[in-house]
Formats: structure tokens, C-alpha cells, sequence
């Protein structure tokens, strides 16, 4: 339906417009040509009024944008009446808000010959001077609306990167804890290291003794008794010869086992 | 760890005491020395470090001789006038038996204090306790000691100037020095069971003890053991084989000969006892006693016993010792196969029959204790100087009406004197006269069965069921732990007044090791 009521115009979608000043814009470009009722009467006729109301309508999801859209359709009709009690001035293209319009609107209204006052051109001046600046302040609000917003989104996004790095450096520093931890863990196993490589030196000695005692404890095991079994055998007026060679011998065979033990 | 604690490993045969604690590991890491606890042996020229015998020799001048010095000279002079010899006094513990000497009665307590006061002389000669007092000392007992053998090892010490930290058994405290490392403590043992068959010259003793998963506490799940049947009576067997052959070889003597003319006993004894430790490694030996009989010329005795023939000569104890390890371990209701570690203690254990039939029953878990003479002194040492406290290890109570168990003292409480705690108890069927208090424990945790103990206490109560029977027949009972290691239950009747008393000796230790 909008494409029929829009002969062939491109669909605004002023609901999706992010800039809510553009939808008004895009009301005052619709409306450029009408300035007067005879002007809003043509454009009805044409039914090309239904195609932007249509569009406003369809801004419904957007209330801000539906409102400034319909603030910007009240201001160029209410342009329109103004434009009657000013008189049916046929002349067209020229904003009615315009000062300089209005100024030479009146200089052509004046009587032929007659002069008007220099303070009343100075007004008119001042009004038109005044208007500018009306439409640059506007001008100038919408750029520092727009800086404001693009500040806003700069700012969140500012804000986001500093929260990510944030929890970037958080990460590391648990990461850091972890090889303190990792580090003091080291530490101590090479503190531990180090005293049983200075107890295991010290183990290598005590260790040298203690097989020197076993050893000599073995011998002492195996051959004590049998030389005291000698000495007995030995010591009387026929000694038990066959006796003591089998000491001797066991005694020998001892010795040799600990000798193997010992290899 | 304390700067020095002493352990005491009061033997049936031998006796040992040992140190340990920081002001040991100073001097001995200053020696540049590998810490571990200092034992006070006998240093013997003939056989290296030994064990002081528990022989105790009072001579006619009154004076008192213990150790080696006592047991040369017990087979000569024993008998002799004025001279009296006492072996194995520990047997005698809380018994009625007594030794007369110079008109006095000795009491075992009394000749068990010689040997604590003779350990203590020698202790205190070691450098190590260079500024320090022999005390306290921690003494290891085997486990089928009873209160009253405990509390007569108590008086003992007290007699001989020693103050007693605390009881442990034998095989634990082995366990213990053989587990024991100065840092990491006994992590080893964490969430681990070990059987620890400690088969020595007196008893055997086996216990199973579990270390609890945080490595807080070692608990004593069961223990049992044999008394009179080790490494001495194998040695008397020995000789008696030995006389047996003696006697066929020279049929014109008679066991009176023997008895009469025998001078060499000390030395038949010793080549005995060296023979079958021999016998360990070898298949045969040759035992010789020269001049066995006193005769001219003198008679000798040599013999070779075969290793199968010493075998058959103790299989009879060594299937009653394998049956008590089965018995230990169906007391806790384990396998062989949850068991992590078996440790052998004592030299009867290293016997290859006893061996290879342990190694049978538990596979390749088997250890040896590094010095076995010497781990249980060590053990308790450790003991002494980490200050751990036994505790209970398994829960005792009673068993109630309808079979419910009634717990006393929790499993994990320390086995200290302490103040008693009441329970109050009503007699639900008074019909035979008495309430009866049969006494249990609960052998695994989380577990509902319980094993009677066999101990009953029997309380007088009144016969008739009156409407308020239940005002009269109730008792008062407050339980506590002596300084003997044991549970008293002292149990009071409200209503006649009557008083009944009963002392729990067969308590399993634990140790808490924080």
C-alpha cells in the first residue's frame, strides 16, 4: 500500500531511524513544497499526505520518533496558516520562518515610494540575524546531540575495553599467584633436595660404617664360638685334632661366604 | 617433637632402651650423622651390639647384678648359696610368685625394677643424654598384657625412678621405627593396613594396625599372639634334641650324668642358639659343645642338625602361628589380600619355614625390620619424643536389652586418665537377681555387629517386680580410663546401695599422631 501511495518512493521506516531528528527531516523534505493551503490542498488532492501520515503512523514502535515526525507535520501546517494571515502570497520555496522572506515580503508590501524607517530595517535585521542564529544554535544542538550520543557510545565501549582489561589483569594475576605458588613449591623441594644430597653425603658415611660393622659383626658370628670351640679342643693333654681341622675349615668357608657377600 | 624422649623395650629375654628427639637429631646431625634413635646396647667383644638380657642376679652381699654379667655367671652359680639368678621375670608379672634372698621376699615387680633401674645407669652413661634426665619414657608391652601385668610394669619404673609416658604394644612400636621418617612423620601408613608379626625370643605378638585416611591416627584393628612359644623354647628344643643324640651316641650315660656333670650349660646354650640361627642360612650344621661332660678325659658333644629336622621340631608352633594370624585378621574381619604391608619382627620370624608360610598366606607385602633387636626400643622412643597419645581403637560398651549396643568409650578417645563419665542404666528383667553388664566391642567402624569380650559384671538387684521396679533397679555407672591403660566400670545400684566393679584390660591402642 505504501508503494502505491508513494509512487514508487523508497519506504522511510522512520521506526528504525536511531537519529530521532532525521525523521523530521525526512517530514520537512516531504512537505518542502507546500507553504500555503492552497499548497496543502494540491498535495491532499494528490493523496500524498496518506503516504506520510502512513509513514508516521508506521513509526508507532518508536514513540519518540512517531512524536517528533508528528511535531514536524504540525509545524509545516501551522506554517501553512501563517502564510494566509500574512497574505496569499503566491510566491513558493521559501521557508515562512524564514526572516530575510518576511523582510522582503513587507519591503514589497510597503507603499510604492514611501520610506521605510532605518530602525525598522534594523529590526528586521536583528530578526533576520536573529533567525540564523535560531537555525545554527539548532544546527550546532543537533552536532553536539549527535558528538553527546557518539560520546555516550565511545564512553560504554571505553568502558567495556576497561572492563575486559580488568579482568584480563585479574586473570593474570591469579595466573601470577599460581607460579608463586608453583615457584615456593620448587623452592622448597630444592631445599629438600639440598639437604638430603648434604644428609646423603653424610648417609655415605655413616652408611660405610655401618656395613663395616655388619660385616665385621658376621665374622664375629661365624668365627668367635668356633675359636673359642678351638681353644677348648685345644686346650688339654690330647687335643681333638680332627675336631678342630673341621673348625678351621668351616671357619674358612665362612669367611669366604662373607667375602662373596662383600663382592 | 620434644628435646628427649625415652623407649624402653622391656623383654622377656632382652631388654633394650633407646632416645630420640630434636636434641638427638642436633647431635647427630652435627656428627654428620643419618638421625635416628640412639640405642644403648650391650657392646659385647665376642657377638657386636647386643641386647641386655633380662636376667637379674642378687649376690650375697646384697648387691644386685642385671644383664649380661648376671647371665654368664647364672649357670655356674645358680643354685649356689647366697646367690640368686631370676630369668625372664616379665613370665612372672602379676603372679603370686616370689624370690627369697638374704631373708627377703622379692615381689616380680620388685626384680622387674632392677632391670628398668640397670637400663636407666647405662642410658644415662650415653653421651647423648648429656644434660638430660632419663625420663619420660614410654614402655612397650605385648599385647596379651593385662591391666594388672600393666600396673605392675608401672610400680617397676616408679621404683626405679622412672616416670611412665604411656604404654604401647611391642609390634606397633616396631612398626612404627620401621615406618618412622623425621619429616614426612608416618605418611607412609596413610589409608594403609599393616600385620606386624613380631615372633621373638619370648612371645609372639601379631596386631593389624590401619592408618586413618588423614593420616591423624593409627588404629589397632585386632592383635593377638601366643605366649611361651618362641625363639627360647625353639632353643631348649634344640638342646634337648641335641641330649637325646648325645645319649644314643654314648649309651653307658644316662640324663643323671648329664644333669651332674654338665659344667658347660652357658656354652651348650650359646652354640645351640648359634646353631639354629645358623640353620636360617644353611641346610646343615654342626653343633659342638667341647668337654660337654666334666670327666676324664672330657666328653664332647658334636652333632649335625639338618634343616628339615629343626623344621619338624617347631611345625607344631609354626601352624599354631600362622592359624593366630588368621585369627587376628578374621577378628577384624579383612583378607590376607586388604592387608598393604606385613612387617616381621623379631629374629624367630626370619626362620625360613615361618617365613616362606607367611609369605604363603600374603604374597610378596612381606618386610623385614631393619635391627630387629633393636625396633621396638626405637619404636618407642619415637613414641616418647612425638608425644603421641594412645588412644582407643575400637569401641567398647555393653550389650543392652534386644541385643543393642550401649557404647562406653568411643573409638579415637585417648586412652589417659581421665575423669569418668556416668551413665545411668535400668535392669529390665530382674528375674535371677542381678543385672548383668556384658561387656562388647564393636570391631568395625560403621559397623553393627559387635563381639562379646567375654568380661560380665555381675550387679545384685531386687527379685520382685514391684508396680515401680524400675525406681529400684537403677544404676549408677561411671566408666573411666586408669593410668594403666585400662577401662574401670564401677557400677552403684540406687536403690540397695550395692556396689559392683569390673576392669576392661584388652583394650587395642591407637596413637594420635597430632
Amino acid at each position: 500500500m505504501l508503494t502505491v501511495l508513494g509512487d514508487g518512493s523508497e519506504e522511510p521506516r522512520l521506526e528504525s531511524k536511531t537519529v530521532t531528528s532525521e525523521a523530521a527531516s525526512w517530514v520537512f523534505s516531504e512537505l518542502q513544497d507546500v507553504r500555503t493551503i492552497a499548497d496543502w490542498k494540491k498535495f491532499a488532492a494528490s493523496g500524498r499526505h496518506l503516504w506520510v501520515l502512513l509513514a508516521i503512523l508506521k513509526a508507532v514502535s518508536n514513540k519518540t520518533v512517531m512524536v517528533n515526525s508528528l511535531a514536524a507535520l504540525a509545524e509545516c501546517v501551522v506554517q501553512c496558516q501563517n502564510t494566509i494571515e500574512l497574505g496569499r502570497q503566491k510566491k513558493t520555496g521559501i521557508l515562512a520562518a524564514d526572516s530575510r522572506w518576511i523582510a522582503q515580503l513587507m519591503k514589497s508590501r510597503a507603499p510604492a515610494g514611501s520610506e521605510l524607517s532605518k530602525s525598522f530595517l534594523e529590526a528586521l535585521y536583528a530578526i533576520n540575524a536573529t533567525a540564523e542564529l535560531g537555525a545554527e544554535l539548532r544546527q550546532a544542538s543537533d552536532t553536539l546531540h549527535d558528538r553527546l550520543q557518539s560520546t555516550t557510545e565511545a564512553l560504554t565501549t571505553e568502558r567495556q575495553s576497561r572492563q575486559d582489561a580488568e579482568s584480563s589483569a585479574q586473570r593474570m594475576e591469579t595466573k601470577l599467584a599460581e607460579l608463586r605458588g608453583v615457584l615456593e613449591t620448587m623452592q622448597s623441594e630444592l631445599a629438600a633436595e639440598r639437604l638430603h644430597s648434604s644428609r646423603q653425603s653424610g648417609f655415605n658415611t655413616v652408611a660405610k660404617q655401618e656395613t663395616v660393622n655388619q660385616v665385621l659383626a658376621t665374622v664375629r658370628q661365624g668365627t668367635l664360638h668356633r675359636l673359642a670351640n678351638i681353644r677348648a679342643y685345644a686346650d688339654r693333654e690330647k687335643p681333638n685334632r680332627e675336631e678342630i681341622l673341621e673348625l678351621v675349615g668351616e671357619i674358612e668357608s665362612h669367611l669366604s661366604k662373607v667375602e662373596r657377600i662383600l663382592e | 617433637m620434644k628435646k628427649l624422649g625415652i623407649g624402653i623395650d622391656f623383654g622377656t629375654t632382652n631388654s633394650l632402651a633407646s632416645a630420640w628427639g630434636s636434641d638427638v637429631i642436633r647431635i647427630l646431625e652435627g656428627q654428620g650423622t643419618t638421625p635416628k634413635p640412639v640405642v644403648f646396647w650391650y657392646k659385647d667383644n665376642a657377638l657386636g651390639n647386643r641386647p641386655h638380657p633380662s636376667v637379674v642376679w642378687f649376690k650375697p652381699d646384697d648387691s644386685v647384678t642385671v644383664g649380661f654379667e648376671a647371665r654368664r655367671n647364672m649357670q655356674e652359680l645358680s643354685g649356689t648359696l647366697g646367690h640368686c639368678f631370676v630369668r625372664s621375670v616379665k613370665r612372672s608379672l602379676a603372679t603370686a610368685e616370689e624370690w627369697v634372698h638374704g631373708g627377703r621376699k622379692r615381689k616380680p615387680f620388685e626384680v622387674a625394677a632392677e632391670v628398668f633401674a640397670y637400663l636407666k645407669r647405662g642410658g644415662e652413661k650415653h653421651p647423648v643424654l648429656h644434660g638430660h634426665e632419663f625420663n619420660p619414657c614410654v614402655v612397650t608391652v605385648p599385647v596379651g598384657f593385662n591391666g594388672v601385668q600393666r600396673r605392675e610394669i608401672r610400680c617397676a619404673m616408679s621404683r626405679a625412678g622412672l616416670n611412665l609416658q604411656s604404654f604401647v604394644h611391642e609390634p606397633f612400636a616396631a612398626m612404627v621405627s620401621h615406618f618412622y621418617h623425621p619429616e614426612s612423620k608416618m605418611a607412609a601408613l596413610r589409608g594403609k593396613r599393616v600385620l606386624v608379626f613380631d615372633w621373638g625370643g619370648g612371645t609372639l605378638d601379631i596386631c593389624l594396625v590401619e592408618g586413618s585416611q588423614d593420616g591423624s591416627t593409627l588404629y589397632e584393628l585386632a592383635h593377638d599372639g601366643i605366649a611361651d612359644r618362641a625363639g627360647d623354647d625353639f632353643d631348649r628344643r634344640v638342646m634337648a634334641d641335641l641330649r637325646g643324640r648325645f645319649l644314643v651316641r654314648n649309651p653307658a650315660l644316662t640324663e643323671n650324668d648329664i644333669a651332674t656333670k654338665c659344667r658347660a650349660q652357658d656354652r651348650f646354650w650359646i652354640n645351640a642358639e648359634l646353631g639354629k640361627i645358623e640353620l636360617s642360612r644353611e641346610d646343615s650344621v654342626r653343633i659342638r659343645v667341647p668337654a660337654f661332660l666334666d670327666d676324664l678325659p672330657p666328653i664332647d658333644l658334636s652333632e649335625t642338625v639338618k634343616r628339615y629336622e629343626f623344621e619338624a621340631m617347631i611345625e607344631h608352633e609354626v601352624k599354631a602361628a600362622m592359624a593366630c594370624t588368621l585369627r587376628c585378621l578374621d577378628q577384624a574381619r579383612l583378607t590376607p589380600s586388604s592387608v598393604d604391608y606385613v612387617l616381621l619382627v623379631g629374629g624367630t620370624s626370619l626362620i625360613p619355614r615361618v617365613r616362606s608360610q607367611i609369605e604363603e598366606i600374603f604374597g610378596a607385602k612381606v618386610q623385614v625390620t631393619a635391627e630387629p633387636d633393636a625396633a621396638i626400643a626405637r619404636g618407642a622412643a619415637i613414641v616418647a619424643a612425638e608425644e603421641w597419645k594412645p588412644v582407643n581403637a575400637v569401641t567398647l560398651g555393653c550389650e543392652m536389652a534386644r541385643g543393642e549396643f550401649f557404647t562406653l568409650l568411643e573409638r579415637g578417645e585417648p586412652l589417659v586418665a581421665s575423669a569418668s563419665k556416668k551413665f545411668v542404666f535400668y535392669c529390665t528383667d530382674p528375674r535371677d537377681g542381678t543385672a548383668n553388664f556384658i561387656f562388647c566391642r564393636r570391631p568395625i567402624q560403621g559397623d553393627k555387629a559387635v563381639v562379646p569380650m567375654g568380661d560380665i559384671l555381675q550387679v545384685p538387684v531386687a527379685t520382685l517386680r514391684p508396680s515401680n521396679y524400675r525406681d529400684l533397679d537403677r544404676l549408677l555407672v561411671r566408666v573411666a580410663v586408669t593410668e594403666d591403660a585400662t577401662v574401670s566400670v564401677d557400677v552403684m545400684h540406687t536403690g540397695n546401695g550395692r556396689t559392683a566393679a569390673h576392669e576392661i584390660s584388652d583394650v587395642s591402642f591407637g596413637l594420635k599422631l597430632t
